[in-house]
């Protein structure tokens, strides 16, 4: 403040009528350290302790089931995690920035508000993607460990299931791919990639009813609902077919299905674990439409935020 | 009482504009539930030179927080133009050379004073080198160089105050928008944000200080507009507003010896009765209660309907 | 940039007005990706036997979003807590739930139906102690029922599962004898995609001990029989496993199959390998059982197509304990 010719322009301001990827960066990178130091990470020692249990545990009879019982611990884990942080995390930081005025310091620098927003959302997905990545490798780090035994047991469990009669090399080696399929496989990836893509849309979601509520409690609840209600989609359009709702009843039905993002979608984590496959098409299209709701869902929190009085 | 009328040129096409333009600033607030409309600020014009502090000032509800923020680009008029050093305010452009200290101002709890620092210079768009440089000089700038590594969370008030300072000014902004900026900092640090304020000055740096404390306004300030009901009701040089009208101060250099004596004579001859031989001043205190509590106010400064 | 936002921005009239025509815009996308993922095998439509029953599965996973399996191991482990004590009624229950949690997945379907047709019948038929033997009969054939009714409730649902068809079979063989329903059972195990190809073997062998469609097993048998020396003779490796000599036999015997059309009482395969995952010395005592229970009435010796290839098995595994 000694130096400076006292009309000179900073040279190192980033033009703003662009959006920055570095002040997002800069707003991602400080909502991520605020949320680790808030020690969220704790959770994932609940998590390896919780997957240790159950890998454990001899709670299961049958050997698939044991393998099927940790990724299921570990994907219900990784969605409580996931879907608990996205909705209150979110929730927490924009009505908490306007209550303690640090919103008025950040958007009074050269601040675009769509880049405070982006910012704050790019650093909660931040944290749930190194957490998911964290619990993801422990859960296969575990199933990995506990593979050669299920397979050993799958193959007694053949032979014992042949009723005394030999079984052939062909059979025994189909029972190694069973047991394969339960173990780990590239559609795990997807699964979780699926995951993480419905933690990203319930964060916008978050985000953008978070600019319109006046307290977080609010946002968390109405979140929450919206997370519920976008679990019925393919309930909603069945009921159609089985009941006669009325005009009133269908229009609310089809508006829901039409508002509500169908979160139902992305839940493709129990058929992955019971060994079926991902393709690569439906992968990607999955991807695009995770893409097309949190794009949406930003858009119209910008919508509303961009005009919002401070 | 008379209108002041702004000569203003077209901000925007001059090639030195004045650091803020407002005019004919309109704010109405419309109640979430029942639509009401409430106005804030009504018809409010005044301009802040380069290089000038001018202090905001008015009671509580007054409508000053509200231009302030119209300034900032945080709330947008209802009517009225809004520019700073010639650009809209609405723009984000207009804020790469603003530095805003807001009211009681707090900073993520989880950040260090430093932390703090480098992130509103990061958002201001400065890195590396230049960042690492700045960041320990504004924490000497403001005394806070043993508890730059010290969580925010631990700061005191005035500590809060005068790291809200250090960020407002991280960018070397032209001009600072500071609201209250000594609540609750006890007098050395009060003092010490007062020489920054006049250092900024120095410097070049435009300032709009929003005070309840009046003396310190009085202490600092260019000029000064007294805010009420969203109205700008005095308006003007300090010197000019807290002048006494009713009364004569002359100034004489070179007078020959018994030049006074004869003033004095010529005094009590007509009858009039000299009150002191400098030029009296009312306080800006004075000033601030009679003009807001709507009483015969004091001539001195251009009067607003 | 700000000024243009604010142009577009009209309230909450506009917000619901993107959100509509997103919605629009994606009606068709998320049909066709989910047309595409059923494909795939996954959110496959609901096969509940009424409407109701589908409304009320989707109901209930969607409001358990992703924690349904969780919910669901919960309440298996709370099933095996119970079924420590015996208490049947709340094993049952426990699985009846977590059945309408995860009806497309086999395991749950097997283990709660095996809980109801082998745990509880059994106790009931000898441990139960606070009935009479009458009463305790009527209980485990009611147990027994409840077992019935749960694997064909969980074939409704994975219609291509093997294995749910694999423990009816063997619930019609072992606990009523009857051999009939159980071949067919196998049969139906070994029609669904992938299905491991001793369950059409084990068909055959149910038909033929049945002993209502001698024929058909013939058939079936033969065909196995066929393939096997086809096998033989090009690869010099003997696939068939000693029960479908023992099984032919008997059918030959039954049928009256002229002696040109049965089985060769010596295979002219020299050198000939068996096939078997286990360890020769592991198979010789199982294929030598084997060859005892084939002893005939009159006159009391084995199999001679049997004994070729015990007798084969032993020079493998002599040759196998020659090589250093």
């Amino acid at each position: 403040m000694t130096d400076r010719a006292p009309d000179a322009i900073p040279a190192h301001v980033v033009p703003v009528w662009e959006i920055s990827p570095l002040r997002v960066w800069v707003l991602a990178r400080a909502t991520f350290v605020q949320l680790v130091r808030m020690k969220v990470f704790y959770f994932l020692l609940i998590f390896a302790a919780l997957v240790l249990v159950v890998a454990g545990a001899g709670l299961f009879w049958l050997p698939t089931e044991h393998l099927i019982a940790i990724k299921r611990w570990s994907f219900g884990a990784m969605y409580l995690f996931t879907m608990v942080y996205s909705i209150s995390a979110t929730a927490l930081l924009l009505p908490r920035d306007l209550e303690d005025r640090t919103l008025y310091t950040i958007l009074s620098k050269p601040v675009p508000r769509i880049e405070y927003l982006l910012g704050r959302l790019f650093g909660v997905l931040l944290l749930n993607a190194l957490a998911l990545a964290a619990m993801f490798l422990a859960m296969c780090l575990l199933v990995a460990w506990k593979m050669p035994s299920v397979e050993k047991q799958l193959v007694q469990e053949l032979l014992q299931g042949a009723g005394g009669e030999a079984v052939s090399l062909n059979e025994v080696n189909q029972a190694k791919a069973d047991a394969a399929r339960y173990g780990l496989s590239t559609s795990l990836l997807w699964a979780v990639w699926a995951l993480y893509l419905k933690a990203c849309v319930v964060s916008a979601v978050t985000l953008f009813i978070s600019t319109i509520a006046s307290s977080s409690l609010f946002t968390i609840v109405t979140s929450a609902m919206v997370v519920f209600i976008g679990h019925f989609h393919q309930l909603i359009l069945d009921f159609w077919k089985v009941n006669e709702t009325g005009w009133f009843g269908g229009l609310i039905g089809r508006l829901l299905v039409i508002v509500f993002p169908n979160l139902g979608l992305f839940d493709v984590v129990d058929e992955v674990i019971t060994g079926t496959e991902l393709t690569l098409g439906a992968g990607l299209q999955l991807t695009g439409m995770g893409l097309f709701y949190i794009g949406l869902f930003v858009l119209v929190a910008q919508l509303v935020f961009v005009d919002k009085e401070l | 009482m008379e209108s002041r009328s702004h000569p203003v040129p077209s901000a925007a096409q001059s090639a030195n504009p004045p650091a803020v333009l407002v005019e004919h600033l309109t704010k109405v607030f419309e109640t979430s539930f029942s639509r009401a409309k409430v106005s804030a600020v009504a018809d409010l014009s005044f301009q802040v030179a380069q290089g000038e502090i001018y202090g905001l000032i008015g009671p509580n509800g007054s409508g000053k927080s509200t231009t302030m923020k119209v300034i900032l680009g945080l709330v947008q008029a209802t009517s009225g133009r809004t520019e700073v050093f010639g650009i809209d305010s609405g723009k984000v452009g207009s804020r790469r050379d603003v530095g805003f200290l807001p009211e009681n101002p707090y900073f993520y709890k989880h950040m260090t004073g430093r932390e703090t620092l480098e992130f509103y210079g990061k958002l201001c768009g400065i890195h590396g080198a230049e960042l690492r440089a700045r960041v320990p000089e504004l924490l000497a700038t403001v005394g806070l160089e043993t508890a730059a590594d010290r969580s925010i969370a631990g700061y005191s008030k005035g500590m809060l105050q005068r790291i809200g300072l250090a960020q407002a000014i991280v960018h070397r902004p032209r001009l600072v928008v500071l609201d209250e900026p000594t609540a609750g900092v006890d007098p050395r640090g009060s003092r010490q944000i007062r020489d920054l304020i006049l250092q900024m000055k120095a410097e070049g740096t435009s300032v709009i200080l929003c005070s309840h404390l009046l003396e310190q306004v009085q202490e600092v300030c260019d000029r000064a507009g007294i805010v009420s009901k969203g109205r700008m009701v005095l308006e003007g040089r300090l010197e000019d507003l807290t002048q006494v009208e009713q009364q004569m101060e002359y100034v004489v250099e070179g007078g020959a010896p018994g030049l006074a004596d004869e003033i004095r004579a010529l005094v009590e001859r007509s009858g009039a009765r000299l009150v002191s031989s400098g030029h009296p001043r009312t306080t800006l205190e004075k000033l601030f209660l009679e003009t807001t509590e709507e009483r015969e106010p004091v001539s001195g400064g251009t009067r607003h309907d | 940039m700000n000024r243009r936002w604010r142009d577009l921005s009209r309230g909450p009239a506009l917000v619901f007005l993107v959100l509509l025509v997103a919605g629009l815009v994606r009606a068709p996308l998320e049909s066709r990706l989910l047309r595409d993922l059923r494909q795939a095998g996954f959110h496959p439509p609901l096969r509940g036997s009424s409407a109701l029953q589908e409304v009320g599965v989707q109901g209930m996973m969607g409001a358990l979003g992703g924690l349904r399996y969780m919910v669901s191991t919960f309440l298996t482990l709370r099933a095996n807590f119970h079924w420590e004590f015996q208490d049947w009624e709340n094993v049952l229950q426990n699985y009846r739930l977590v059945q309408v949690l995860e009806p497309r997945n086999p395991d749950v379907w097997i283990t709660g139906a095996w809980h109801c047709h082998s745990n509880a019948w059994a106790w009931y038929l000898q441990d139960d102690p606070a009935h009479s033997e009458v009463t305790r009969r009527l209980l485990a054939r009611e147990w027994l029922e409840r077992g019935k009714e749960m694997l064909r409730q969980g074939i409704e649902w994975n219609p291509e599962n093997p294995w749910i068809w694999r423990d009816l079979a063997n619930l019609y063989r072992e606990r009523e004898g009857n051999l009939c329903e159980a071949a067919e059972c196998y049969r139906r195990a070994s029609l669904t995609p992938g299905a491991p190809d001793f369950l059409h073997r084990i068909y055959g062998y149910l038909l033929a001990q049945c002993g209502e469609h001698d024929e058909e097993a013939m058939k079936v048998l033969r065909g196995i029989y066929d393939e096997g020396l086809e096998v033989l003779r090009r690869q010099r490796v003997m696939i068939w496993k000693p029960s479908l000599i023992v099984e032919m036999r008997k059918l030959e015997a039954r049928l009256g199959v002229p002696p040109e059309s049965c089985i060769p009482e010596r295979f002219d395969a020299e050198g000939f390998v068996i096939a078997t995952p286990l360890l020769p010395k592991e198979s010789l005592p199982i294929y030598e059982r084997l060859l005892e229970k084939s002893r005939g009435p009159n006159p009391p010796a084995p199999d001679p197509a049997l004994a070729t290839i015990v007798a084969r098995l032993r020079e493998q595994l002599d040759e196998k304990s020659a090589v250093p």
